[in-house]
């Protein structure tokens, strides 16, 4: 995964910075695109979108907790194929 | 005794060996045993001593070898359809197959039948073996029958598997069944049989479908439920076409395959019981040879449970039933070993002569609907009794071709011939519109007929059975994304390829036409399948080169795919910043790929193990969402950064604006309006807040949020005037009002519940206040002079 510059307009979405220290999220659904405008694209999705509640990089979003099942279908009603990556 | 009693096994059941099943024998029966193994002394010993004489007796090679040379033909052929089994046996399929074998047995029981009771009889042949202790019944006095502790099986005393000792089976030959008395027809030349081949692709395409569903989930009694069986008959397609097949009908052609694949125990039940899932390696199973595959699918087909070739109306009973099934098992394992005694295997022979054979043999002991015992009237003569026991016979022939005769003839034109065992036919010289003849295939020959004879046929004397083709080429790829398979030239491992990648249309015979799609390549390579594997064995396979097209849209579809990821419950580590993240992972402290400036999702395989990295805390975003706000009631939001998750600040900007920096925020009557235009409604937005934030949010913030959410409509509100006073008419509005430290400034006091005195100064603020909060004067509240 690259890590790619960041936007205005997803600076909003994402989380504030921790402290020093690291913290571990468990249990979380991201989506990750190859290309910034495809996530634009996705966010823009009346469908999608509100399934996509934060932006951890202009390539990367949260997916709302039980909402994979969701985001699957949707990606894949959109014509999308998704490389999906089960733990 | 119970249905599920009656089909199951006891939830502990002991060991298959004589050692652990001889306590449970009353002595007269343990004495009766120990008298094959030591001969006369048995009579002088007491429980104890014959258990013991029996344990060194089975011990003893020579012992072993001894008695198995006193033995008769039926028993050794008996020990010998065990050792087949393996070891163990369902006592349906070897009580028949006994009886089937045509060897004469001793029938102690023969004498005791009357009208009103059978005595037995199906079971006759077997109680023989059981008496004599060459076979015992699995699983006695755990549960099933435990008044009793005779070793013999009837209507009331049953045991669901028969099994022998290990060292009996091992030195037993093999005794094959006497020749059934059948005239061969001459003079056909050809008939309709499935190819090996083809069996395997059916097979494989059940495999490949059952993956793509993924788990089976079971009902309460075990069984796949009938909504997944519906989908998966509609998924495979087969039905139509199989049971309409005018030569070979094969009705409900999924769940035959579906019940052929349970019982070739490719699928492993779930440890939490509620459902199964297919094993990993089934395309191995598959690369064996066609006979060490038709065996098991004999074996499996033979005990099949959930699916019967034809169910004669007389036949009565419930099919979620697993014991319902019984008596077709034992249909079937008599006609199973009828086709291993005919007299010459490579020799066309009448279906409705095999019925009538298999009736020569097992016609008086069995019937898939209630059997008429035979009894001799008292004080008749012999002749009389002879008299009377012919039109018996002549009743349950008659009876034989109403019933089961139709159940043999369904079961040789279809399971059979589409398990490539059977070859069928019409008469010679007529139209072959009704399939009169049949005749074992070269793998028939092999798995039914040779299997009994423990030998191979010798060289040359009939054609052999096709051998598996290794890995070629095999298809062609066309430009229309079409691909035609030579099944007689594909491999296994080819054909659960092709079928994993690409749709089967519907086709029959030397060829199978597939088509590539967009989904399916999707799906294959979802399924693990690499891009680089997909086009390699696409290419590696053709008899031609793939198509310039094909392979630049098979290039693009996997393109297309890596294109987009989707981590399903990953792990992610979050660093204060890029440079700390980035020094984390030059120092190994923790496995996984970059995200973003400050994330690392974790590796599958690092996933839940304990790291060098310390964190601080950890988020599970399966539980509650972490409260990690503070709301005022002016609206101002706090994110407090030190118990944040990565979602809080996706959910507030949906409907505050932003504030100073990334961890405040304030809720204004445009960024309800905003987030109400986005889909929200005032009650999630309440909830969200309330779920997140570490205090009970302000009470006037509630009234405001939903007044700018536009669901305040509060009835008209009355007062007397003469200075200046508030009234209030919503009771929650007013309780907010009363609450407000935010209010308190413009308040001289309460005059009652929803009533307020205003400062007389501050009145046009105060009304400012309230219209910025959403209420409005004059159909929210009220503002007069008193």
């Amino acid at each position: 995964m690259k890590a790619s510059k960041t936007s205005k307009t997803s600076r909003r979405a994402r989380p504030p910075r921790p402290a020093a220290e690291a913290v571990l999220h468990t249990n979380l659904t991201l989506v990750e695109v190859a290309d910034p405008l495809l996530l634009e694209e996705l966010r823009a999705d009346r469908q999608l979108g509100s399934l996509l509640l934060a932006q951890l990089s202009d390539c990367v979003a949260v997916v709302k907790p039980g909402g994979g099942e969701q985001v699957m279908r949707a990606l894949l009603k959109a014509g999308h194929t998704p490389k999906v990556i089960h733990p | 005794m119970s249905a599920l009693r009656y089909a199951t096994l006891p939830p502990c059941p002991l060991p298959f060996s004589y050692q652990s099943h001889l306590p449970a024998l009353n002595a007269e029966t343990l004495k009766r045993f120990t008298r094959l193994w030591v001969g006369k002394e048995a009579a002088k010993l007491n429980k104890e001593g014959c258990i013991q004489a029996m344990r060194r007796a089975v011990a003893d090679p020579a012992t072993v070898r001894r008695v198995l040379d006193s033995l008769s033909d039926f028993e050794r052929a008996g020990l010998g359809l065990l050792k087949r089994y393996g070891q163990v046996a369902p006592t349906e399929a070897l009580a028949t197959e006994l009886l089937m074998l045509g060897l004469p047995f001793q029938d102690d029981d023969r004498h005791y039948a009357s009208w009103g009771s059978r005595h037995g009889v199906t079971y006759r042949a077997l109680n023989c073996l059981l008496q004599c202790g060459i076979a015992m019944l699995h699983g006695r006095d755990q549960g099933y029958g435990g008044y009793t502790v005779e070793a013999r099986i009837d209507e009331y005393h049953y045991s669901p598997q028969v099994f022998s000792e290990a060292c009996l089976l091992a030195e037993v030959e093999p005794v094959p069944p006497v020749v059934l008395p059948l005239e061969p027809v001459v003079g056909v030349t050809s008939g309709t049989a499935k190819q090996p081949a083809e069996v395997v692709l059916r097979l494989i395409a059940m495999v490949e479908t059952l993956r793509k569903l993924g788990r089976i989930p079971l009902t309460s009694k075990g069984r796949p439920t009938k909504p997944f069986l519906s989908k998966l008959a509609k998924t495979l397609g087969w039905d139509a076409a199989l049971a309409g097949d005018a030569l070979t009908p094969l009705p409900d052609a999924a769940f035959f395959f579906f019940w052929l694949v349970n019982g070739l125990e490719l699928h492993q039940p779930l440890p939490d019981g509620t459902g199964m899932e297919h094993t990993a390696t089934p395309t191995t199973w598959f690369d064996a040879s066609y006979a060490t595959q038709a065996a098991h699918w004999v074996g499996a087909y033979r005990t099949l449970q959930g699916w019967v070739e034809h169910r004669p109306g007389t036949v009565w009973g419930n099919d979620t039933d697993p014991g319902y099934y019984n008596k077709f098992t034992g249909l079937r394992a008599a006609l199973i070993l009828a086709l291993g005694a005919l007299p010459d295997p490579t020799a066309w022979y009448r279906l409705a002569d095999l019925s009538t054979a298999i009736f020569g043999r097992i016609g008086e002991h069995y019937s898939l609907t209630y059997l008429t015992p035979f009894y001799a009237m008292y004080n008749t003569t012999p002749e009389q009794v002879e008299k009377k026991r012919q039109e018996w016979q002549q009743q349950l022939l008659k009876s034989w071709q109403r019933t089961e005769m139709p159940w043999v003839l369904s079961a040789m034109t279809g399971a059979l011939v589409h398990l490539g065992l059977v070859e069928i036919a019409g008469a010679p010289g007529k139209q072959a519109a009704v399939p009169t003849l049949f005749c074992l295939t070269p793998l028939g020959r092999a798995v039914l007929y040779d299997v009994l004879r423990g030998q191979p046929p010798a060289a040359g004397v009939a054609p052999t059975v096709p051998q598996r083709p290794p890995a070629g080429r095999c298809w062609i790829v066309q430009p229309n994304f079409d691909v035609v398979v030579y099944l007689d030239q594909a491999s296994a491992t080819q054909l659960a390829f092709i079928e994993r990648v690409a749709e089967r249309k519907p086709s029959s015979g030397a060829t199978i036409l597939y088509h590539l799609r967009r989904d399916t390549v999707y799906a294959a390579l979802e399924s693990g399948i690499a891009a680089s594997t997909l086009g390699d064995t696409l290419r590696e396979a053709s008899t031609y080169p793939l198509p310039d097209n094909v392979r630049q849209m098979l290039d693009e579809w996997a393109a297309r795919r890596e294109r987009l990821t989707v981590y399903r419950t990953a792990d992610l580590v979050e660093f204060a910043d890029q440079a700390t993240r980035d020094a984390a992972l030059a120092s190994r402290s923790l496995v996984g790929a970059p995200v973003g400036e400050r994330f690392v999702v974790l590796s599958a395989p690092h996933r839940g193990q304990p790291t060098a990295l310390q964190t601080s805390r950890t988020v599970d975003y399966l539980a509650a969402p972490v409260r990690c706000i503070q709301v005022a009631e002016d609206g101002a939001v706090h994110i407090r950064r030190t118990h944040a998750d990565l979602l809080v600040g996706g959910e507030v900007t949906a409907w505050a604006d932003p504030g100073t920096d990334a961890e405040h925020w304030r809720i204004t009557c445009a960024s309800i309006q905003r987030a109400v235009k986005a889909g929200w409604t005032a009650e999630r937005i309440l909830d969200n807040l309330a779920q997140r934030s570490q205090q009970s949010v302000p009470a006037l913030l509630l009234v405001a949020i939903r007044a700018w959410a536009g669901e305040r409509a509060l009835p008209r509100a009355v007062a007397v005037a003469s200075d200046v006073l508030l009234q209030i008419a919503d009771p929650a509005v007013a309780h907010a009002v009363a609450g407000s430290t935010l209010l308190q400034p413009y308040l001289r006091g309460q005059l009652g519940p929803q009533t307020f005195l205003v400062r007389h100064d501050m009145a046009a603020e105060l009304q400012r206040q309230l219209v910025e909060l959403g209420l409005q004067v004059g159909s929210d509240l009220l503002l007069a002079l008193i």
